[in-house]
This record gives C-alpha cells, structure tokens and sequence, in this order.
C-alpha cells in the first residue's frame, strides 16, 4: 500500500511538472507576441479608426436575465462606445424580476410591429421586439426563458450586421474596446472567425455612468484571488494560445464573431453551460472539416470589466458550471476530435491538453495530494516527499502568475501602482493555500452534477455598479 | 530521497531560479516605469510655457524657437510625444511649423538612424516617428522595412507611416501593392491607411481597376466608394462581368451609387442577375434613388426567393413616394404568398407609423393622407372579404 501511494504521488509530482511546463511553454508564446501588441496598440489610431467608415459594423448581443440592477448602467454604457456603426440587441430571457420594465421605461421603447427577425436560427417563442426611434441603434427582444444560447440565437436573428458581439449584461466594456477588436478582425478579415477581448474583474473600481474611471484592485478576498487569476488566464494564457491558432474559448463576457459563420455551425448551442466554449469547438472544426484559413484570435487590449462572484457559494456554483460545461464539451467533440491530424494544433495540442489538463486536473491533483499526505502520514520520516509536491506547486503557480504580472507590465500598466504588483503576488501565492484546492473541489462536483444530469444555473447575483455595497441582492435562477 | 523524485527537485531549484529572476525583472521594470512616469511629469510641467508658445504662435510667420537649454534625450523623448499630440490636433501651416520645429530640433535625423536599428521594435517606433513626421526622406527606408516584413500588426504600423511621408502617387502604390501580396484581404484597412496621405488617391484608385490582381481592383473599387472620379462608367462597365463575385459586388455598389450609370438595360441586367447580392443591391437604390419608373420590377423582386432582395424590395417600394405605396398595398391584396404579404404589411405599417410623426410641411402631409387613403381603401376591401367569407 505504502509503495503504491508513493508511485501514485511520484506520477502526481511529475503531472504538476507537465501541466505546468506546458502552461510555461504557451506563456512563451504569449511573450513572443506582446511587443506586436503593445505596439499596435500604442500606435494605432483608435481615435482615427472609429469615425472611419471602413470599420465593420456590429451587432453587440446583450443576453439579460434578471439583470434589474445592472442592465439599465449597462445599456447606457454600451450605446455611448466610440464606434461608427453599431446596434445593441438587449434579449431579455424571460426575466422573473422588472429588467423588461426598467428597459421599457428608461429608454421609452415600445412594440414595433415592423421590426424583421430573420429566422435563420431556431429560438424560444419570442414576445415582442421593443425599439424607440429615439435611440435607432437599440432593439429590446421579450423572449419566454430559454438560457442564454437561446438568447444570442434570437440576437442574431434580429441582427442586420455582419459582425457579432455577445457581452454579459453584468459587463462593461472600454469605450474603445469595440475598435480595438474591429482594427484586429480588418488586418484579417477573410480569415477571421472569432476575436475574444480581455476580461478583467471590476469589484473594487469607481464606475461612473457606466464607465470605470479608477481601476483599483478588489478590496475583497475572493474578486482578488479571481483576479489574479483572470490576469493568468487571459494574458499567460489566451495570448499564447491565438498565437498558436489553439484558443479553445471565447469568453461569453465579450467576444466578437462572423455571423455568417456562426449560423453555419448552427449557432449557440441551447440547454447547456459552456455555450462559449462549444462555439468556439464548433467553428475549429467547421473550419478544418471544409479546409477553409482561419484564425481565432485574441486582442488582449480590447477590455472588458465585469463583476466577479464575492461569496463562497456564488463563486461555487460559477465554478461547478464550469466543469461541467467543459466535460459536456470534451465528451462531446473530443472523442471525434482528440489526435486527428485533421484537426490540426487544436486536436493535437489543444484539445488533449484540455482533456488531460484541464477536465482531469480535480482527479490527479486531488487523489494525488491524498496519496502523499497518506504515504506520509505512514511514516512522518518521508514528509519531503510531500514537501516537494507541494513546493512545486507554489513555485510553479507562483513564477507563471509573475510571468502573467510581467505581460501585464510590458503591455497594459493598468494598475500603476507599487502596491498593486505586490497584492498580487501576495495574492498569487496565498492562491496555493486552499483556494485553489476548492477550486479542484468544486469542478469534480461539477462532474458529479454532470453526470447526474443537473443542468440548473445554479446561484447567480448581481450588484448595482452605483451602490456595489449596499445594494446586493441574491437570487436563485434556475434556467433552461 | 527516491531516485524517481532526484529529477523533480533539481527541476524545483531550476524553476526557484527562474523565479526568483522573474520577480526581480518584474519589480525592477515596475520601479523603471513608476520613476519614467515621475519624469515625463516633471519634464512636461518644466517646459508647460514653452507647449503653451508652440499652441499660440502656430499660425505666425516665423519659424517655432527650439525649447530653451540643453535637451537631455530623454526629454527629447518627451517633448517628442507631446509634440506628437499637437501634430495630430491641428492642421494646415501649424501643423507643417511643428514638422519644422522637429526636423530643427533632429527627432527626424534621430529616427531615421534608428531605422537602421538591429531591433525590429526600435524600426517601429522609428517608422511610427516619422510617419508623424511626415518624413519624405524616410520612405525609401519604410518601404524597404515593409518589404522584408512578415505578416503581423506591425506591418500596418509602417504602411500608415508610409502613407504619411508619402511623395507621389507611386509611393503609395509600392505600399499598397506590398500589403495587398499578403492576400489577406483587408482591403478596407489599406484604403482607410490611404485616407492618411495628404496626396490626392483618386488617380491612383482609378488605376487599379486597371489591374489584373483582384485584390488592387477591389481596394481601388473600396476606395472610389468615397472618392467620387469622373469617366468610370467604361471600367465599371468591364468589371461587372468579373469572375470575382465580390468584385462584381462591389461593381454594382459603386454604379448604383449614381442615376446616371443606371440605364433600363442595366437595371434589368441587374435586377435579373444570378447573384442574389446583385439584384439586392439593385432594388435597395431603386428606392434611395427615387426610381419609380422601376415599381413593376420591385414587385416582381418581392417575390423573390431570397430573403435580402424580396426585404429590399419591399422597402424600396415604401421610399417610392404614393406610388410605391399603392404597390404594396396591392401586393397585400393580390399576392397569395403569405409570406410575401406580410413582408409587405410590415413595411406598409412601418411606413405609415413613420409619416404619422413626419408632418413637417405639406407635401408631407398630403403624401401621409394619400397612403393613409389608399391603406383604408385596402382594409375596408379586405375586411369585407372576410365577412364576405365568414357568412
């Protein structure tokens, strides 16, 4: 027994040394790419850009679900973006709370009989469309609930431009965040399917009219710790991957695609979590299946603030959503996928990294932790053995998270002071002492709810960006 | 300790090496950049009268006065970005006295040695400097920069610059023709960089739609879009027959841009074409151009199996003034389509909800009454109908 926990620890240290040298390798590449990025982005002419009448225009989509006290500083926010042309499609999912009348009365809109939804994708039975010639480029759908999959088929049925963006109604975007993304897709327009923005945790920033005007890091424990984490994600991570052509997943918070292409993988996928990933799976694989060049990319400096979970069990069932999103994608397409050539970089690296690194991580990481605390709880004398995994993990984590910090330094500055880069690497090492092994936790539960077949939305809450204090409210919303 | 885990520590003290020099990396370029931003702010508050001279004295004869004492090149670097800042904020004889005051003071020498920098990022910036710059002397360096350039944002940076310094058309025609081999089909983003040049495109967009390689025809077609050229008709003529559907796309853009170029046979041609982008093009100027003589075609092209030509159409129809309307109305009355007739009902309904709050004048308002008319007419009948069928 006590060998068996030892082998099993030995082949867990060595699959932490994999996953993260792998995770090290990507932020190689995202290394390589900053200074092409930094430098468009310091010498673009975004000003310029976006009173150009060469610049695509879009439709931003706007899934709502009881988004009462977000959605009316949202929607302002959103029609006052420096873009030329540009529609806002606010799809209210069938709300149990007064988003549709907040909507209504803020804006004055009312039923218009003569807008034309082009039923290009199927949709729940949509009520009505609400428009105000007062505000021509916002449109408000009344759909009966139906999730959010559901809800951007419907946007895009509605949509008259050639260009998508799906944006959570608990999101604010950068005044210049919709350019900075169209400057990426008009150097490569042909080719590109996807662009994904970059997401950053707005708890603990000043927002003024739906703008935030002071970025501070979150003075709360856990917005904190996502924050590091998200810096990690998008920038040692998402940047690497585009680099590589491997990007599996456009955040849901903000992304923009080719409807065009987007209609013909069929759309969002209905009735599931993870409808941002599967997307993503499906147009590689469309892609690759008809031999077509394309690129999925990723515009780092295309920011977007959204409020991150502060409570365990919020941040749980966020979580728990994840995982099992991601098994229902893996499952799913991985199985057609995984080591084809035909699928190139994402079915030979992305996709078994994903697998092997991502969806299994709760098992080898949890069972392996527990071989070694037993192997050495067998006799104290080998605590070393324990030591060692442990060590690797945090100076591991800890010198990708400076890696993360380092990009954020070279390219973005958006957090100027001392103390900033010093809460965040207090942060990212306090990361390794229990937040992350709940983390671990909370997506095996996610698999167990899989497999059970939960598919609740599970706990969700918004906050007034005006009153972020005093005014939280907690709801149970059970979708799809 | 095992032998199996020998590896894994060693691997462990390689990675708290690493570490530990990514984190004094990272703290030393934060205190670098916290000590540049301190610097930059203490220089522009030192020379904050001079940037008020160099605001107020732009429009004078005499030539802008370097700034007082001894640059250090930082401070060049400095003076440099604000200069910048004012360049892109005037225009016309200010901005040519801040180009002067620049050369005066070498930024423009300076970068342009720096063009021949080992470092591709120093090229960069170099290239973004005198773009701004408008540095004729820089063009052969730029265009040789792009030239041996790979495919990546960058290269957009120098294009921009080259669009800037530019000295003649046939600058401008290296550039583009340098970003068009990539075949990566931005053609808005290199006609939006033209729009850069202080030279004049026209000319240059005319002639390619001369050329044989689709991807010039379609920047020069993108180009004269919003660059109205006289005697295009005989080109465009040409190109409608193009193998390359976008450019037959665009072809048709650009003559339905102007009545003169419609004449019937093109407007059936078009009207009747294969490509469904074609004929919805058509019918969607026929309403913006106020064609009315073409109502019995838009009724036809409601019909139309495509979605996009049949929607034109409608609304086209609704554009035309009361005859237009009638159009509708008696598409509503004696199309059997259902589809067709509620396309057509939505727009009539758009149309009167619209004239409802338009009333600003007569000839608004009595049009307004007449479809108001005609929309009664048809529902009285079509309700009678339904009684008719009801009994």
């Amino acid at each position: 027994m006590r060998e068996f926990l030892l082998y099993y620890g030995i082949f867990a240290t060595y699959y932490v040394i994999v996953i993260n040298s792998l995770y090290f390798i990507i932020m190689m590449f995202s290394f390589k790419s900053i200074m092409g990025i930094l430098k468009s982005s310091l010498y673009s002419r975004f000003q310029a850009l976006s009173g150009s009448k060469h610049v695509p225009p879009i439709s931003i989509l706007v899934p709502a679900y009881n988004e009462e006290l977000t959605i009316i500083e949202n929607v302002r926010s959103l029609l006052s973006l420096h873009y030329p042309e540009y529609e806002v499609i606010v799809v209210n999912d069938g709300s149990g709370d007064e988003t549709l009348q907040v909507l209504i009365e803020e804006f004055k809109l009312q039923v218009s009989s003569n807008a034309v939804l082009q039923p290009v994708l199927n949709t729940g039975n949509v009520r009505g469309i609400y428009h105000n010639p007062a505000f021509p480029n916002l449109y408000l759908i009344d759909k009966e609930n139906g999730g959010k999959a559901d809800s951007l088929n419907a946007g895009i049925n509605l949509s008259h431009y050639p260009l998508i963006a799906s944006i959570d109604a608990d999101s604010l975007l950068e005044k210049d965040a919709l350019i900075r993304i169209a400057r990426v897709y008009m150097e490569n327009p042909e080719e590109t399917v996807a662009i994904g923005g970059d997401i950053r945790i707005a708890n603990g920033c000043k927002i003024e009219d739906g703008i935030v005007s002071e970025i501070r890091l979150p003075n709360k424990f856990l917005p904190m710790m996502q924050s590091v984490e998200y810096l990690k994600a998008f920038l040692g991570g998402r940047i690497g991957w585009s680099a590589i052509n491997g990007l599996i997943i456009v955040s849901g918070a903000f992304g923009v695609f080719r409807k065009d292409y987007v209609i013909k993988v069929g759309g969002y996928r209905e009735g599931y979590p993870g409808e941002d990933m599967n997307i993503i799976i499906k147009l590689h694989k469309y892609m690759l299946e008809n031999n077509l060049p394309y690129r999925v990319a990723f515009c780092p400096d295309a920011v977007c603030w959204t409020q991150a979970p502060d409570t365990w069990k919020i941040l749980g069932s966020q979580r728990r959503r994840w995982g099992r999103g991601n098994l229902k994608n893996m499952i799913e397409y991985g199985k057609y996928m995984v080591l084809r050539p035909k699928y190139k970089i994402f079915g030979l690296v992305t996709l078994p990294y994903n697998i092997l690194f991502e969806t299994l991580n709760p098992y080898f990481r949890i069972t392996g932790l527990l071989a070694l605390i037993g192997y050495t709880l067998m006799d104290m004398t080998n605590v070393d053995v324990l030591l060692l995994y442990g060590s690797l993990n945090i100076v591991y984590g800890l010198l990708l998270g400076i890696g993360a910090l380092l990009l954020e330094e070279i390219a973005f500055r958006r957090y100027p002071r001392f103390q900033d880069i010093v809460k965040m690497l207090f942060y990212t090492i306090l990361m390794f002492f229990g937040y992350r092994q709940i983390g671990v936790v909370w997506r095996f539960l996610g698999h167990i709810e899989y497999m059970r077949n939960n598919n609740s939305w599970g706990t969700m809450t918004r906050t007034s960006w005006k009153v972020e204090e005093n005014k939280t409210i907690s709801s149970l919303e059970v979708r799809g | 300790m095992e032998t199996p885990l020998s590896f894994a520590v060693y691997f462990l003290y390689f990675i708290c090496g690493v570490t530990v020099l990514g984190l004094i990396l990272l703290l030393a370029l934060k205190l670098r950049h916290i000590a540049a931003d301190k610097q930059e702010k203490t220089c522009l508050e030192k020379y904050k009268d001079y940037f008020i001279y160099l605001q107020a004295y732009g429009e004078e004869e005499e030539r802008l006065k370097l700034p007082p004492g001894n640059l250090t090149r930082r401070e060049k670097q400095i003076i440099q970005k604000k200069l910048f800042e004012l360049l892109e904020r005037f225009t016309g004889i200010h901005r040519q006295k801040l180009i002067v005051l620049c050369v005066d003071m070498g930024l423009e020498e300076l970068d342009l040695n720096r063009m021949n920098s080992w470092w591709k990022w120093t090229k960069i910036d170099a290239a973004f400097n005198l773009g701004m710059m408008r540095s004729g002397k820089a063009v052969e360096g730029l265009l040789h920069l792009l030239k041996k350039s790979d495919f990546d944002s960058t290269i957009f940076i120098i294009a921009r610059a080259i669009a800037k310094c530019a000295r003649s058309e046939k600058d401008l025609r290296q550039m583009v023709e340098l970003l068009a081999a990539h075949r990566k089909n931005c053609h808005q983003l290199i006609v939006d960089i033209l729009g850069d040049s202080h030279l004049d495109t026209g000319p240059l967009l005319v002639s390619f739609l001369k050329e044989e390689d689709a991807d010039l025809i379609k920047i020069g077609l993108i180009g004269l879009s919003s660059h109205a050229q006289p005697n295009m008709d005989p080109i465009l003529h040409e190109l409608v027959d193009s193998a390359d559907k976008e450019v037959r796309i665009k072809v048709v853009k650009l003559l339905c841009r102007d009545v003169r170029y419609l004449t019937d046979k093109n407007v059936n041609l078009f009207m009747t074409h294969p490509d469904w982008e074609l004929r919805s093009i058509m019918a969607k100027a026929i309403g913006a151009l106020g064609l009315s003589q073409y109502i019995p075609l838009l009724k036809r092209a409601v019909k139309d199996p495509h979605w996009w030509v049949a929607h034109n159409s409608t609304n086209s129809l609704a554009q035309l003034q009361v005859e237009g309307f009638m159009a509708l109305c008696a598409i509503m009355e004696e199309e059997k389509d259902s589809r067709v007739r509620e396309m057509a009902h939505q727009v009539v309904q758009k149309e009167l909800e619209r004239g409802k709050h338009n009333l600003v004048d007569l000839d608004q308002q009595i049009s307004y009454n007449q479809k108001l008319y005609f929309y009664q007419k048809w529902n009285r009948k079509s309700m009678k109908t339904v009684h008719a069928l009801e009994k």
